[in-house]
C-alpha cells in the first residue's frame, strides 16, 4: 500500500515539474518584453535594462527557471507588471473567490449527478430515463457562458429574482454570498451534474448486469438494497475518477463563469493577464491551477487504492 | 474487430466469401440499429448534423448576401422577407452570417480534430507500442497536460500563436491530444499481446509496418468515435475563446464572436446573440449524440471512458 | 413516448426563445434617435423645493477598469485622471465646457514669451486632506517633481526647466524654449499631491495613501472589484455633503446599466453607444447628460511616407477620404449620439478651423481622384485597428465603403497589449486610431505633425512636409494665445485639407446617467468621467 502511495506521489511530483516548465516557457515564448511593459513605452532603454536585470530576464533561461522555482518555493511569486502588486497577495485575494464558487458547485454536482444517474439506470428506457438523458445531453452541449447568459436573462432581467452579477465573500455577508452565488454555482455545476450522471448511468447499467447482482436479485434481496449496497458500490470507482476529472472542468469553466458574473477570481485574472501580457501572473496562475488538479487527482488515486486493492496491484 | 481481420485473411472459397458478405450485411444493419438505438433524439441529431454539414458546404447557394456585406441604413432590423432573421448592427444579414458561421465552426471543429487525431494517434501508437521509458514519459507528459484545463491551455497558446484560423485550430487540437493518446495507448497495450502482432514481429516485419498495418486499423473504430465527439468539443472551446475575446476576431462569422458581439444588444435586439447561441447549442448537442451512437455501434468498450 | 421527447425538445427551444424574446418588441424600432443635438441635454432635475441634506453614499458604477496603480505622477489617460480625481487629486487648471483652460487651484496664470516664463498665483485657503496648506512652494515642488518623474513629462514638459516660488503665492516656471500650450498641459495629468505627506512617507507612502486637495479621500481599492472613498471634511470649496463615494466595477457595461435601472447604483457613465441608446429611450427618471467635451476622434491615418504604398499619393488619400460617408458612420455606429466633425475638436472650440471641409462624402469625386492617381481599378490595402468592438465595427464599415471605389481593405485587428508598437508606424495602408481629444487639438497637432519627436502617432508613417513642420513649431512657440490659435488653425488646414494626412471619421462623447435620488451632482457634464461631486447630495 505504501509503495503504491509513494509511486503516485512521485508521479504527481513529475507532473508538477513538467507543468512548471510549461508555465515558465509561457514567459519565454510569448511576444513582448515584460520589463518594457512594466515601465511603459516612454521609459528609457537604460531603465528598461536595469529592470530586466532586476527581474533576472538577462540571465540564461535555465538560471531564470531555477531562480523562479526557488522564488515560488519560498512563496515569493514575483510582482505583477500590470497590477504593481506582489502576486502572492493578489492570489490570496483571488483564489478564495474561485474556490468559494467552485467547491460548492462540485459538492452540489457530485451527489446530484449520482442520484440522477442512478435513477436513470434504474428506470432504464422508461420516460423518466429518457427525460433525464435528454436533459443531461443538453446540459453537456451548452457552452458554460451561454448557460450563464441565458440564466441571467431569465432570472435577473425578466423575472428579477436574482442579482445580475457580482460576488460577496461568505465571511463578509453569508446571506448575500448565497444570493449572489446561486447563478454562477448553477452554471458551473450544470455540466458537471450531466457528466457525473452520464458516467453513473453507464456504470450502474454495467454493474446491474453483473453476475453477483443477478444472484442477489435471484436470492430475493430487496431492490433498494441491491441498487445502493451492491450495484452502486461497484460503480463507484469510475464515478470517483470522473469527479476527479471534473475539477479540471470546474476551473476551466470558472474562466467563463467569472466573466459572465464579473467575479474577480483566478479565471478573471488569468484572462486579463493574458490580454495585457502580464506573463508572470499567467505563469503563477497556470501553476496554481495545475497544482489544484494534481492534488485532487492524487487524493482520488489514493482513495482508489484504499477502496479497491486490485488497483494498487494493477495500476502502473 | 480482430475477428473480422482474421476472417478476411482466411477467405478461401466462394462459400465463406458469401457467408462473410452476409455477415457484413448483418453488421451494417446492426450498426444502424445501434446508431439510432437511442430513440428519436439520435435520429433528430443525425438529421441535424447532416443539415449542418449540407448548409456548411452549400452556404453560398442558400443566401444572396455575403457575410460581410453591409447596409448601414438598414442596421438592427428585425426579421423581414429580405432578411430572414433580421440584420446586425452594421446591417449585415444575420441569416447569412449564421449560415457561414456553420461553415466556419465546422471547419474549425474538423480541422482541430484532425490535428488532435494526427498528433494524438501518433503519440499513442508510439507510446503503447514501444512502451518502456518512452511510453511512460509520454503518458506522464499527457498527465501534466491534463492537469491544465483545455480552455486555459488554449488561451495561453492563443496568446503566443495568434488568432488565425490555422493557429487556432492547431491550438484547440493540441488541447485535445491527451484524450486520444490515453485511449489509443490502452488499446495498443492490449493489442500488442495478440498472436498476430507477435507473429508479424517474428516474421521480421518492421516496427512501422506493424504499427500502421496491424495496430492502427484496429484502432479505427475508436478513432472515428473520438473524432466525432472531438468536433463538438473543439467548437465549444472555440466559442469559449471567442467569448473571452481571444482567438478568432470580428468580423469573421464565428458563432462565438457573434454571441460576444451580439450580447451588447441583448435587450434591444436579442436575436443577434440568440440565434448563433441556439445554433451553437444544437450543433454541439447533436454532434455529441451522434458520437454516442457511433460509440455504441462501433466500439461499445469505450462506453464509460468517453 | 417518442412524441413526448419530441415535444420536450420543441418546448425547450420555445422556452429559450421566449426567454430572450421577452423584449423583442424593441427589435424593429429605428436605431436613430430623435435628435442628434450636441448641446448638453438635461431632463428630470430635482424640484427646487428640496433642501440639500448631508450624509449618504453616492454609488457609482461602470465598466471602466479600475486603475491598478495609484501613483499620482504615473497617470496617463483621461480615465485614470478621473479616478485620480475621486482619490482626491486635483489639477492646477481645468477645461471649460468649450475646452479652454481655466484656473482651478490658481487665481491667475500669465505667459510671458519674452522672458520664457509662465507666472501663476496660487489660490488662498486651499488645504490638503492631511491638513497641510497648498502654497507656492508646494506647487513648485509638484511641478519640478513631475518634470523629473512624470510619465508624460517627456511629451509635455520637454521645454520646462524648473519652477520656483518667488513668494508665498507666486510660482514662476522657466522654459528653455517657448511653450504656449503649457496651460493645456496643466489641465491634463499634472496632479497636485501633498509635499508634507511626501516628506514624511516618500513616494511609496503617497502611493499607499493618496493625499490631494480634492473632496474625497481614497479609503480602499480592490482591483477589478470596487473602491471606496470617504469625504474630506476640510474641502477648500465648501462643505462636502456626501459621506463618501463607492465605485463598483462591472465587467459589462450592459450590466452596469441594468444595475442603474434596478437602483443598485445611482450614477453611471457610458461611452458604449448600444447602452446609451437603450438608456436614452428608457422612461425611468434619470438625469441624462451629454458630456460637453468630446472624448475621442476616430481617425484614419495614412501611411504616407512609403513610395510603394498607394497612400503616399495625395490624390489617393483624398479619394479614400471622399469615399467615407461619415454621416452614415455617426448614424449607425453611434446611433446618432456621436458627433460629425472634420478635425480634432468640435465647432465650438477656439482651435476649430471652418476652412477645413474634410472631404464630404462624394463617390464620383473619389472615383475620379483615384483614376487620376492611376488606380482606375482600385488596389488592395490594409486596415489596422485596436481590437475592441466599437473599433472592429468601424473598421468593417470603412472597409465596406472603400470597396465601393474598388479598394480592397484587409482587416488587421491588433491586440491591446501590442497596440503601442503600431502607433508610431505600421506596415502599410491605414491605421484607424482613437485620438484622445481631452488634451485639446493644438497639443495633439504639436506632438504629432513635427518631424523630430521621440514617440507619437505616425512618427514613422506620416510624410510631413518641411513647411508643415515649420508651421507647427512656429505655432507652438507663438508669443500670444491669439497668435497660436491663428497658426494652429493653419496647421489644421494643412493636415486635414491640404495634405490629407489623416481623416476624422467621427468623434465620440459620453453620457452620464444619474438617478433622481441624487441632486446637484456635476457628474461628467464637462469632460468624460470628470466628476465634481462635492456639492452632490442624496435624498
Amino acid at each position: 500500500m505504501s509503495a503504491y502511495i509513494v509511486k503516485r506521489i512521485l508521479i504527481s511530483i513529475f507532473v508538477v515539474f513538467a507543468v512548471s516548465i510549461f508555465s515558465f516557457m509561457i514567459l519565454q515564448i510569448m511576444p513582448g518584453d515584460p520589463a518594457r511593459l512594466a515601465l511603459g513605452y516612454e521609459a528609457s532603454e537604460e531603465d528598461v535594462q536595469t529592470l530586466r536585470e532586476k527581474m533576472n530576464l538577462d540571465k540564461p533561461v535555465v538560471t531564470q527557471y531555477i531562480l523562479w522555482v526557488k522564488g515560488v518555493a519560498r512563496g515569493d511569486f514575483g510582482q505583477s507588471v500590470i497590477y504593481k502588486q506582489p502576486i502572492d497577495k493578489m492570489m490570496a485575494e483571488r483564489v478564495p473567490r474561485t474556490l468559494t464558487l467552485g467547491i460548492p458547485a462540485l459538492f452540489i454536482a457530485a451527489p446530484l449527478g449520482i442520484v440522477v444517474g442512478v435513477i436513470s439506470a434504474v428506470r432504464r428506457g422508461k420516460p423518466l430515463d429518457q427525460i433525464l438523458t435528454f436533459l443531461t445531453t443538453v446540459s453537456m452541449g451548452m457552452p458554460v457562458f451561454w448557460t450563464g447568459i441565458l440564466s441571467v436573462f431569465i432570472f435577473s432581467v425578466e423575472l428579477k429574482i436574482l442579482p445580475l452579477q457580482g460576488y460577496v465573500s461568505p465571511s463578509q455577508d453569508f446571506g448575500q454570498y448565497v444570493y449572489k452565488a446561486i447563478l454562477p454555482v448553477f452554471c458551473m455545476a450544470l455540466p458537471m451534474i450531466a457528466g457525473i450522471a452520464r458516467q453513473t448511468r453507464t456504470n450502474m447499467l454495467d454493474s446491474i448486469n453483473q453476475d453477483h447482482i443477478r444472484t442477489a436479485r435471484a436470492n430475493g434481496l430487496p431492490e433498494r438494497s441491491i441498487i445502493f449496497r451492491h450495484a452502486l458500490k461497484n460503480a463507484m470507482i469510475p464515478i470517483i475518477t470522473v469527479i476527479g476529472m471534473q475539477v479540471r472542468v470546474v476551473i476551466g469553466g470558472s474562466l467563463l463563469v467569472e466573466k459572465v458574473f464579473n467575479v474577480a477570481g483566478l479565471g478573471t485574472i488569468l484572462t486579463s493577464s493574458i490580454n495585457t501580457r502580464d506573463y508572470i501572473v499567467v505563469m503563477v496562475g497556470v501553476l496554481i491551477i495545475s497544482l489544484i488538479t494534481v492534488a485532487v487527482n492524487l487524493v482520488v488515486d489514493i482513495l482508489y487504492g484504499v477502496i479497491d486493492p486490485r488497483i494498487r496491484l494493477s495500476r502502473r | 474487430m480482430d475477428n473480422e481481420i482474421r476472417e478476411i485473411s482466411c477467405i478461401t472459397d466462394e462459400e465463406t466469401r458469401l457467408k462473410a458478405k452476409k455477415r457484413r450485411k448483418q453488421n451494417i444493419r446492426y450498426f444502424f440499429t445501434v446508431l439510432f438505438g437511442r430513440g428519436i433524439l439520435a435520429k433528430i441529431s443525425f438529421v441535424l448534423v447532416c443539415i449542418f454539414i449540407l448548409v456548411a458546404v452549400f452556404c453560398p447557394l442558400l443566401t444572396s448576401y455575403t457575410p460581410f456585406q453591409q447596409e448601414l441604413s438598414n442596421a438592427l432590423k428585425g426579421a423581414s422577407p429580405q432578411h430572414l432573421l433580421g440584420t446586425d448592427n452594421l446591417g449585415r444579414d444575420l441569416f447569412t452570417r449564421i449560415v457561414y458561421g456553420a461553415r466556419f465552426s465546422l471547419s474549425i471543429g474538423l480541422l482541430s480534430s484532425v490535428w488532435a487525431l494526427v498528433i494524438g494517434v501518433a503519440l499513442g501508437l508510439a507510446a503503447g507500442y514501444f512502451g518502456g521509458i518512452f511510453g511512460g514519459l509520454v503518458m506522464r507528459l499527457m498527465d501534466a497536460q491534463l492537469s491544465i484545463p483545455p480552455l486555459i491551455l488554449a488561451l495561453c497558446l492563443a496568446a503566443v500563436f495568434g488568432g488565425a484560423v490555422f493557429s487556432i485550430s492547431l491550438i484547440i487540437g493540441i488541447s485535445a491530444v491527451p484524450g486520444y493518446v490515453r485511449v489509443i495507448y490502452g488499446q495498443v497495450l492490449s493489442l500488442r499481446e495478440y498472436d498476430y502482432v507477435e507473429a508479424a514481429r517474428l516474421i521480421g516485419q518492421g516496427n512501422f509496418k506493424i504499427l500502421f498495418k496491424h495496430l492502427l486499423p484496429n484502432c479505427f473504430p475508436t478513432i472515428i468515435v473520438m473524432f466525432t465527439m472531438g468536433v463538438g468539443t473543439a467548437i465549444m472551446i472555440e466559442s469559449g475563446l471567442a467569448y473571452l475575446g481571444i482567438g478568432i476576431k470580428a468580423p469573421t462569422p464565428s458563432w462565438g464572436v457573434m454571441i460576444f458581439e451580439g450580447y451588447k444588444y441583448i435587450f434591444s435586439s436579442p436575436h443577434l446573440a440568440l440565434w448563433p447561441g441556439i445554433m451553437l447549442m444544437l450543433l454541439i448537442i447533436s454532434l455529441s449524440v451522434v458520437g454516442d451512437g457511433l460509440r455504441d455501434a462501433l466500439d461499445p468498450k469505450l462506453r464509460g471512458k468517453l | 413516448m417518442k412524441k413526448f421527447i419530441a415535444t420536450l425538445l420543441v418546448l425547450a427551444t420555445v422556452i429559450s426563445l421566449a426567454a430572450c424574446g421577452g423584449s423583442t418588441k424593441n427589435t424593429t424600432t429605428s436605431a436613430s434617435p430623435e435628435s442628434s443635438n450636441t448641446a448638453a441635454m438635461t431632463e428630470a432635475s430635482a424640484p427646487a423645493t428640496l433642501t440639500p441634506t448631508a450624509g449618504g453614499i453616492l454609488e457609482i458604477g461602470g465598466s471602466a477598469i479600475l486603475p491598478t496603480d495609484v501613483t499620482w505622477f504615473k497617470v496617463r489617460g483621461i480615465m485614470e485622471v478621473a479616478f485620480a480625481g475621486l482619490w482626491g487629486y486635483e489639477t492646477l487648471m481645468r477645461y471649460s465646457a468649450t475646452g479652454t483652460p481655466e484656473c482651478f487651484l490658481l487665481d491667475s496664470i500669465t505667459p510671458d514669451a519674452g522672458a520664457l516664463t509662465w507666472t501663476m498665483k496660487v489660490k488662498d485657503g486651499i488645504t490638503f486632506s492631511d491638513g497641510s496648506k497648498l502654497t507656492a512652494e508646494v506647487v513648485a515642488w509638484n511641478l519640478n517633481y513631475y518634470k523629473e518623474n512624470g510619465i508624460l513629462a517627456s511629451s509635455f514638459f520637454s521645454n520646462f526647466v524648473n519652477a520656483e516660488a518667488t513668494d508665498s503665492k507666486t510660482v514662476v516656471c522657466h522654459f528653455s524654449s517657448w511653450e504656449i500650450l503649457f496651460d493645456y498641459y496643466l489641465c491634463r495629468t499634472v496632479l497636485i499631491a501633498s509635499k508634507e505627506a511626501f516628506d514624511k512617507g516618500g513616494a511609496d507612502g503617497l502611493v499607499a495613501n493618496p493625499i490631494g486637495t480634492g473632496p474625497f479621500v481614497l479609503k480602499n481599492m480592490t482591483p477589478d472589484v470596487d473602491m471606496t472613498m470617504d469625504k474630506n471634511p476640510s474641502y477648500w470649496q465648501g462643505q462636502v455633503l456626501l459621506d463618501g463615494v463607492h465605485y463598483t466595477y462591472y465587467a459589462d457595461e450592459l450590466v452596469a446599466m441594468e444595475a442603474l435601472k434596478a437602483g443598485e447604483i445611482t450614477a453611471a457613465m457610458s461611452d458604449s453607444y448600444s447602452s446609451i441608446d437603450s438608456l436614452m429611450k428608457e422612461t425611468i427618471s434619470l438625469t441624462k447628460t451629454q458630456t460637453a467635451l468630446p472624448s475621442y476622434a476616430y481617425t484614419m491615418c495614412f501611411k504616407s511616407n512609403d513610395q510603394n504604398d498607394p497612400c503616399s499619393n495625395l490624390d489617393v488619400r483624398k479619394a479614400i477620404s471622399y469615399a467615407i460617408d461619415t454621416q452614415a458612420l455617426v448614424d449607425t455606429l453611434t446611433y446618432g449620439y456621436g458627433v460629425k466633425t472634420t478635425q480634432w475638436c468640435m465647432s465650438n472650440n477656439e482651435y476649430y478651423s471652418p476652412d477645413v471641409t474634410g472631404q464630404p462624402y462624394n463617390l464620383e469625386t473619389a472615383k475620379k481622384l483615384l483614376a487620376d492617381a492611376g488606380y482606375t481599378d482600385g488596389f488592395s490595402t490594409k486596415l489596422w485597428y485596436l481590437n475592441i468592438p466599437q473599433m472592429s465595427d468601424t473598421a468593417a464599415a470603412v472597409a465596406e465603403m472603400l470597396s465601393k471605389i474598388g479598394i480592397t481593405a484587409d482587416l488587421n485587428p491588433i491586440d491591446a497589449a501590442s497596440y503601442v508598437n503600431y502607433i508610431g508606424g505600421w506596415d502599410s495602408g491605414i491605421l484607424i486610431h482613437t485620438m484622445g481629444m481631452e488634451g485639446g487639438a493644438a497639443s495633439q497637432y504639436a506632438t504629432t505633425f513635427v518631424n523630430d519627436i521621440s514617440f507619437g502617432l505616425g512618427m514613422n508613417a506620416f510624410a510631413i512636409p518641411d513647411s508643415l513642420d515649420a508651421l507647427v513649431k512656429q505655432a507652438k512657440s507663438a508669443a500670444s494665445s491669439d497668435e497660436a490659435v491663428k497658426l494652429f488653425k493653419k496647421v489644421a488646414y494643412d493636415v486635414f485639407e491640404d495634405q490629407c494626412l489623416v481623416k476624422v471619421l467621427y468623434c465620440t462623447t459620453s453620457y452620464s446617467f444619474v438617478s433622481d435620488k441624487v441632486h446637484d451632482a456635476d457628474y461628467c457634464t464637462v469632460q468624460n468621467r470628470r466628476c465634481d461631486l462635492w456639492k452632490a447630495w442624496v435624498g
